[in-house]
């Protein structure tokens, strides 16, 4: 096999609960671009996909609470592990492609109250495995996170909700609500020595934190002619839905099996 | 779950949606009668993600006279991939468009392959420096891996063998 790739380099900058920064090098704009867009659409994750409405007398109708909840992130580090429903064997949901979640709260006194992520029962929520939404798996990890619950809807006395709740794997590309990141962005060549953009005021722009200027007057490299974009500073901001790195590993297994796929609908063809 | 859920329609679910593509094969090769080791690739349910990655791969190989790629229309979930190989001297075996691509598939393979390990053992390493808590699902011993997970670990495994 003619080989002519690289071998990018990964190196991790710093790595919190929801947030990892690396450093790509020896790659090219066409890979960190490709290993955004794979984190960001091809990252199967769990979310809401079908409500059922038992009781609804919020002021908020069906509609606006089943998307809600829809955007809700849900643990989903085992998400590779559920089958998507539609390739699924079963016919109408199973514990293989489906989560279900229940929530019922009712308002028996004259004060304003809010239904939140705290009160959304999984079916799946066991010591290990399980399928909560992300603000419920925090306060367990730990007990000083508190009160980060999304709201669903604020209910007063006399209201109630009653509703059965079913989570499904899917992608990004689908439908927001899969996306497992709150924000991706890379940046390259941080003292613009390539040029790619021009400063009319050098001076007045933010120096990168990735800067490699050590002269407080200087704010912009030397223009180098010749220099390439190789190395890139990506953040990666999870939902919550699973840990910064493994996002990144999800999303570059997913395209290790676009690459199979063509590869073997290739020797399908040559055959 | 335990009790059969009341979808109205589950079919629904089991059908193609907007994102794919299903009545599309998903591999069509297009070749014209000039230079037929030139070929165009329209690979179903796919974009930029990959396309961008295998102009800029297969534009690396010195065998590559053309690659260029084009999606013709967002709502057509395909993408088109043309490939035209240097034309050969006298003498010398013809370069198909379709083995240049599957030698641009191998490296970009090798290259996720890389970039995945160095981030796992990284990530492992930093966690350990920083004494933060290993994920669950680093967790050595993972009992009901489903194929996708398989197939990789099993890779990896090879790997190993090979180089010990
Ligand atoms: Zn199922």
């Amino acid at each position: 096999m003619a080989s002519f790739n690289r071998d990018p380099q990964v190196r991790i900058m710093s790595l919190t609960d929801s947030e990892i920064k690396l450093q790509l090098s020896n790659a090219d704009t066409a890979l960190a671009n490709s290993f955004r867009r794979s984190m960001i659409a091809e990252v199967p994750t769990l979310a809401i996909d079908d409500v059922h409405i038992e009781i609804n007398t919020t002021v908020l109708h069906d509609e606006f609470i089943a998307h809600r909840l829809g955007l809700i992130p849900l643990t989903s580090e085992r998400a590779a592990h559920f089958n998507y429903m539609r390739d699924c064997t079963c016919d109408a949901g199973c514990p293989n492609c489906v989560v279900k979640l229940e929530l019922h709260v009712a308002c028996r006194d004259a004060h304003q109250m809010e239904v939140t992520t705290e009160h959304l029962r999984s079916t799946l929520d066991g010591p290990d495995t399980s399928v909560v939404p992300v603000a419920t798996a925090a306060e367990r990890r730990d007990q000083s996170i508190q009160g980060n619950h999304i709201v669903i809807c604020k209910i007063r006395q006399g209201q109630e909700l009653k509703l059965t709740c079913y989570a499904r794997k899917g992608v990004g590309k689908e439908h927001a609500k899969w996306i497992p990141t709150a924000a991706v962005a890379y940046e390259y060549d941080p003292d613009n020595a390539l040029r790619h953009t021009f400063y009319e005021h050098p001076e007045m722009w933010p120096r990168s934190e990735y800067s490699q200027l050590t002269d407080d007057d200087k704010h912009e490299a030397d223009y180098d002619p010749d220099g390439t974009a190789d190395t890139f500073y990506m953040t990666v901001e999870s939902t919550g839905a699973m840990p910064p790195e493994k996002i990144c590993q999800s999303a570059l297994e997913s395209l290790f099996t676009k690459l199979v796929d063509l590869d073997n609908a290739l020797e399908v063809l040559n055959a | 779950m335990d009790e059969p859920t009341d979808f109205e329609d589950p079919e629904r679910y089991k059908v193609g949606d907007e994102t794919y593509a299903r009545d599309l094969e998903a591999l069509k090769i297009l070749r014209g009668k000039e230079d037929p080791q030139s070929a165009t690739f329209v690979i179903a349910n796919e974009d930029h993600t990959l396309g961008n990655s295998l102009r800029w791969i297969l534009n690396r190989d010195p065998r590559v006279d053309f690659c260029g790629y084009s999606q013709p229309h967002p709502s057509d979930k395909l993408i088109k991939l043309r490939v035209q190989p240097k034309p050969v001297e006298e003498g010398e075996e013809p370069v198909d468009a379709t083995e240049v691509l599957r030698d641009a598939l191998k490296n970009l393979m090798q290259m996720c392959d890389h970039m995945s390990e160095t981030m796992q053992t990284q990530a492992r390493l930093y966690r350990q420096q920083q004494g933060l808590s290993i994920p669950a699902y680093e967790a050595p011993e993972e009992e009901d891996m489903d194929e996708e997970d398989d197939d990789e670990s099993e890779v990896a495994e090879d790997d190993e063998e090979e180089q010990q």
